[in-house]
């Protein structure tokens, strides 16, 4: 691994001696590794995965709500939640949806972590029952930068961004954007209160990626729920993985 | 905190570098470091320097090297870097059909210790 060339710069008469390592070490590497694992057992148990991120506020939750209820008797849905602190969105699920597997990450334990990172998921995997899982739903800490960063194993990634938040906000986070195959514009019910145009995002995304897939929902009226609930029905695992 | 996770990682890894090598003190650390990881540099040197704080790495110097955004163009061919920061054009035919060929590293590369 590293290795050492010696240098030698004598300082004031002095002998310490300045030496050069070379480390050469990824810093995602470790990420990486777990990513692959958590992968590899994804495949094995025919499981398929979705790293859901968004900013804190945007509807994750409310949007998983609905998803549980609707999916309770036609697949088995299993859902991981990612936050700071408490474990209400994973009860919130729970309470949407009866039988449905809903665990919460709380990265206080990792450092209060703003994403989560595929080490989290990997030691939260035991928790899940994966003979009772075809689809695994991973609800990331709200945050519309780092998650962004961190491959975690998953088939498909999905970004919400909420009428209230404006229509600026593609532009400005644009590696979240890149890294997503599905962009969900949530609370359409409130497109009438905001200066949101969704034409405007649908048009930045596409500029950030060419092929990426828009759907305007509403989880309070149910506006373009059915759509959604077809992209998760027909969700096909990822031939290659994320760098 | 994008920053802070990333200066973590660069502290544990070089504080146990430096170890290994029974150094006393780390005077530098070389870092490459790709503009998709949309890293603030003095964020990131603010941090660093925080966590350094009462270790063998206190004081150092960050040495940081930008790795630039480059992608390769599904419909001229070409590859090159787009002409303005993260955004995923070519920059020879205006195409957005491109595919992103460097600029993802995030990597310690050296260290200085005495």
């Amino acid at each position: 691994m590293a290795s050492l060339s010696g240098r030698h710069h004598p300082k004031d008469g002095t002998s310490n001696a300045m030496k050069k390592i070379e480390i050469n070490k990824d810093l995602k590497g470790e990420n990486q590794e777990y990513a692959a694992a958590n992968r590899e057992l994804f495949l094995k148990h025919g499981m398929k995965v979705v790293n859901i991120m968004s900013s804190p506020g945007s509807g994750k939750t409310a949007l998983l709500e609905k998803t549980a209820a609707h999916f309770q008797d036609k697949l088995k849905l299993a859902v991981l939640v990612g936050d700071i602190s408490t474990n209400r969105d994973a009860e919130r699920i729970k309470l949407a949806a009866g039988g449905v597997q809903s665990e919460q990450i709380v990265t206080e334990k990792y450092g209060s972590a703003c994403h989560l990172d595929a080490r989290m998921i990997s030691e939260a995997l035991p928790r899940i029952d994966f003979a009772q899982t075809d689809i695994l739903v991973i609800e990331n800490v709200g945050n519309l930068v780092c998650p962004a960063g961190l491959y975690l194993g998953e088939d498909k990634r999905v970004v919400l961004l909420s009428v209230p938040e404006g229509d600026d906000k593609v532009k400005k986070y644009p590696v979240m954007f890149r890294e997503a195959e599905l962009l969900l514009i949530t609370k359409m019910d409130l497109i009438c209160a905001c200066d949101f145009d969704p034409k405007k995002v649908e048009a930045e995304a596409r500029e950030i990626k060419g092929e990426i897939e828009v759907l305007r929902l509403s989880a309070k009226t149910g506006e373009g729920l059915a759509e959604w609930y077809q992209w998760i029905d027909r969700l096909e695992s990822r031939a290659t993985s994320y760098e | 905190m994008h920053e802070y996770g990333i200066a973590k990682g660069i502290i544990d890894t070089v504080l146990a570098e430096a170890e290994k090598h029974e150094a006393k003190k780390i005077k530098s650390i070389e870092l490459l470091i790709g503009e998709f990881n949309n890293i603030v540099a003095d964020a990131l040197v603010l941090n660093v320097e925080m966590l350094a704080h009462g270790t063998a790495a206190q004081g150092v110097k960050l040495d940081i090297k930008r790795q630039p955004l480059r992608v390769k163009c599904a419909a001229c061919g070409k590859q090159g870097e787009p002409k303005e920061a993260l955004v995923f054009v070519c920059p020879f035919c205006d195409s957005m059909a491109v595919e992103i060929t460097g600029g993802k590293a995030l990597n310690i590369v050296s260290i200085e210790v005495e």
